[in-house]
């Protein structure tokens, strides 16, 4: 009797944490089981860059899970300078297939740890990693990858995760009611919080040269295993290098690019009185490039 | 097999069911069948030390019980150095060599070294080791009947919900219970069951979630100031104690599934007023195994004063050394012993202060005082606990108040969650949970959980399960720590 009582008990607890699963399954907003796609990719492929808050977890959740699905050779490893970037023409002036881990939000940190997860599923043959000499700084070394990374092998742990819950009534709404839905637009001032942010970032700048130790064990395992490896430094507007100097960064800057270069071959685009970077035309902020900038930059770096 | 995993909720069932399935005598059988398959999920090799450790202290229980004078003497100081003999090799083999490396170099031999036998910790060995101990003593002491069954006794050294962090059982009580005959009892597999997801919630919610923020400090202290040490340091005393305490309750939510009770671990020690009731209400059924054999077998209080301090200083410094091969657990529990000698020595001081400050006229206010200061004690002493090297607690410990600017702004928690290095959702999710066992503590304080559950209406109790297993599920944090922390001892 008492082990009927216990039984119906346990029964009935579980049915509404089932119910929740079992939604999270069907709708399914990273593409986790692939089987039911009652809402569309598209609207899912939007719904990565829902909001500053949620988007770093997207986007690594729903690239580790399609890159394990079908790892390309050549990889591009960075942050949000890498969104909106023109893969199709990349692939198309370099003749091979690549796929696109930019991470927004995403640091040094991120970068080895992605860099770790890709090379666990096949060694790649090219590697393109975006470094950053602002990512260097004290306290940019957070965990944007364990979560994501402990999700995408567990499914119990999947179904029942608070952000992929989110994301999956984000989808519902998405998809049954998009006007209700609002995406993170652009503010009117976003250039100017972007100077101000990045000024006093610089103004407290302080170096964690933890991060080339971890540089240099991707360069080494890259070495070891023949994948080619560059680090390659995005322009950034004039003003921001401008900022850099005014903190008096500008040594330190020259020691990281030393320091960068002995480990791999580094493309430093960052560098101050060049025309690319004076021409506000090329950035959708001052550290954000256009579609049409990175074109350029793909014509000219990495095209060759 | 980790209690925090798919692995342990399938063995759990399996086993609860096995055990209520089948007849009495066929019960101990496998439980110690599924005891082993629990520790062998670890190293399995290490299962042979258990084997040791059970056949010499089985046999030493025979062989105390059959002697008298000094042959049953000698047969209890077989055991224990058998048992220390294990410890010392496994636990404190590469401390011992590291220091005497070091003092050789310190002399001028440089190239001295010692053979690294490359020895993994075996998982929970302090705490087993410590339970068989405390049989062969107790058979010493004529406390404990000899158990001529050894498969009873093994079980009793093994019995998997305790197996690897305790609770330190004692004879009288464990092996007492696996002789008895318990059938299904819904009341108690219920509370049982409770007391686990209570535990969960602990370990879970909050223990794993300020571990990472935790962490973020202590891995490179000197990349931090006041304001994130302070802060660090408050979160690691909150996520050691749901930590064990967490590990506890699913210990002895499991046994009372199986309807064995274990003994009672903690009692919510950070409400203590002074070190000696810290003690009495933390990791219980390891502080009162160090005073019955260690601090009463050295003379207890019952000496002259300076033996008595030099009872208290030698029973903390092996309580530290228990805890781990490393300085900072030595320093941690010689802090510990320090306090409780101070605080004898100024007894006296003290309440003549308390008097002439009126403090005795506000019994709250002084309790409140002293309740602050036995936590800021003790959340100073676990500096030395979590730190990885001695320097690195000197650190922590001589910065603490470095650069104060904006610790107590009124935006506080946006402040403080990017110093731990965590989202500012993660700290508020932090701090709800703290805030809800606090609450839950308090209650059962004045009245326990179980018969407080039991007078509310069904709807009201199902809606605090569902809502702290919905706190487990969706807010549990499964992707930092998934150890405990006292596995490692």
């Amino acid at each position: 009797m008492g082990v009927r009582k216990l039984l119906l008990r346990i029964v009935l607890i579980c049915t509404p944490f089932a119910l929740v699963f079992g939604v999270v399954v069907v709708v399914d907003p990273y593409n986790y089981f692939n089987w039911c796609h009652l809402v569309p990719d598209e609207v899912k492929l939007k719904n990565l860059n829902h909001d500053g808050r949620t988007m770093a977890f997207s986007n690594l959740m729903w690239k580790m899970k399609e890159y394990r699905r079908a790892a390309v050779p050549n990889v591009l490893i960075g942050d949000s300078r890498l969104s909106y970037f023109d893969l199709p023409h990349l692939e198309e002036v370099t003749g091979a297939e690549w796929y696109n881990f930019g991470v927004p939000g995403g640091n040094h940190r991120t970068a080895a740890d992605v860099f770790g997860f890709i090379d666990s599923i096949a060694a790649p043959k090219r590697v393109w990693l975006q470094v950053s000499f602002r990512n260097m700084a004290m306290g940019q070394d957070y965990d944007l990858y364990s979560e994501p990374f402990a999700v995408e092998g567990t499914p119990g742990l999947y179904v029942s995760n608070r952000r992929v819950l989110a994301a999956t009534a984000l989808a519902l709404k998405a998809q049954w009611s998009p006007e209700s839905v609002r995406y993170d637009e652009l503010a009117a001032d976003h250039w100017q919080q972007v100077i101000a942010k990045e000024t006093a970032a610089a103004a407290n700048f302080k170096i964690d040269t933890a991060f080339y130790p971890r540089l240099q064990a991707i360069a080494d395992k890259c070495k070891e295993q023949g994948t080619e490896l560059v680090f390659i430094e995005w322009p950034g507007y004039r003003t921001l290098q401008a900022i850099r100097s005014r903190a008096g960064l500008d040594a330190l800057r020259e020691q990281y690019h030393e320091r960068m270069s002995a480990i791999a071959r580094y493309i430093d685009m960052d560098v101050p009185d060049n025309s690319f970077s004076a021409d506000s035309s090329n950035y959708r902020d001052p550290l954000h490039l256009t579609v049409v900038a990175q074109r350029k930059l793909i014509d000219a770096v990495m095209a060759r | 097999m980790i209690f925090n995993s798919i692995q342990f909720l399938v063995f759990f069932v399996l086993v609860t069911t096995l055990y209520y399935v089948l007849p009495y005598r066929y019960r101990w059988p496998m439980l110690l069948a599924a005891s082993c398959w629990f520790y062998m999920a670890f190293v399995p090799v290490y299962i042979l030390i258990l084997a040791f450790t059970i056949g010499v202290d089985y046999a030493a229980g025979i062989l105390i019980e059959g002697t008298t004078g000094k042959t049953r003497k000698r047969w209890l100081i077989g055991s224990i150095v058998a048992n220390v003999g294990v410890l010392a090799i496994f636990k404190y083999y590469g401390f011992l060599t590291d220091n005497w490396e070091g003092l050789m170099h310190s002399f001028g031999f440089v190239g001295y070294s010692v053979p690294d036998l490359g020895i993994i910790l075996p998982i929970g060995l302090s705490f087993h080791t410590f339970q068989s101990l405390s049989y062969t003593i107790e058979v010493y002491r004529g406390n404990q009947k000899a158990e001529r069954h050894l498969g009873i006794f093994s079980l009793y050294v093994m019995f998997y919900p305790q197996l690897v962090a305790g609770p330190i059982e004692r004879p009288n009580n464990l092996l007492r219970q696996l002789h008895l005959e318990f059938d299904f009892d819904y009341k108690t597999v219920a509370s049982g069951l409770r007391l686990m997801a209570w535990g969960f919630f602990k370990k879970l919610v909050i223990a794993d979630r300020v571990s990472a923020m935790v962490n973020h400090v202590y891995d490179n202290p000197e990349a931090h100031n006041g304001p994130a040490l302070i802060l660090a340091t408050f979160f690691f005393a909150i996520q050691i104690y749901c930590d064990f305490s967490g590990y506890s309750d699913i210990a002895l939510g499991t046994a009372r599934v199986l309807g064995i009770d274990l003994m009672r671990n903690f009692r919510t020690p950070y409400s203590s007023t002074n070190i000696s009731e810290f003690w009495r209400r933390w990791h219980i059924s390891l502080s009162s195994w160090f005073r019955d054999y260690v601090y009463i077998s050295l003379g207890g209080n019952r000496v002259v004063k300076w033996r008595w301090y030099y009872n208290l200083m030698i029973t903390f410094l092996l309580s530290g050394l228990w805890h781990g091969a490393n300085w900072t657990y030595i320093i941690w529990g010689g802090l510990h012993g320090f306090y409780l000698v101070f605080a004898v020595v100024t007894a006296d001081a003290r309440g003549k202060l308390g008097a002439a400050l009126g403090l005795g006229r506000a019994p709250w206010l002084n309790m409140a005082l002293q309740t602050m200061t036995t936590f800021v004690l003790v959340c100073f002493a676990w500096i030395f606990f979590r730190a990885d090297t001695v320097g690195n607690a000197w650190y922590v410990a001589t910065h603490l108040f470095t650069n104060p600017v904006g610790f107590f702004t009124s935006d506080a928690l946006s402040f403080w969650s990017p110093l731990l290095g965590a989202a500012a959702n993660e700290m508020y999710v932090a701090l709800l949970g703290i805030a809800i066992m606090e609450v839950v503590q308090h209650m059962h304080a004045r009245r326990p959980m179980t018969l407080r559950l039991e007078a509310w209406s069904p709807m009201k109790r199902y809606t605090v399960y569902m809502g702290i297993i919905a706190f487990v599920v969706f807010l549990g944090s499964y992707y930092h720590t998934a150890q405990f922390i006292y596995f490692q001892f």
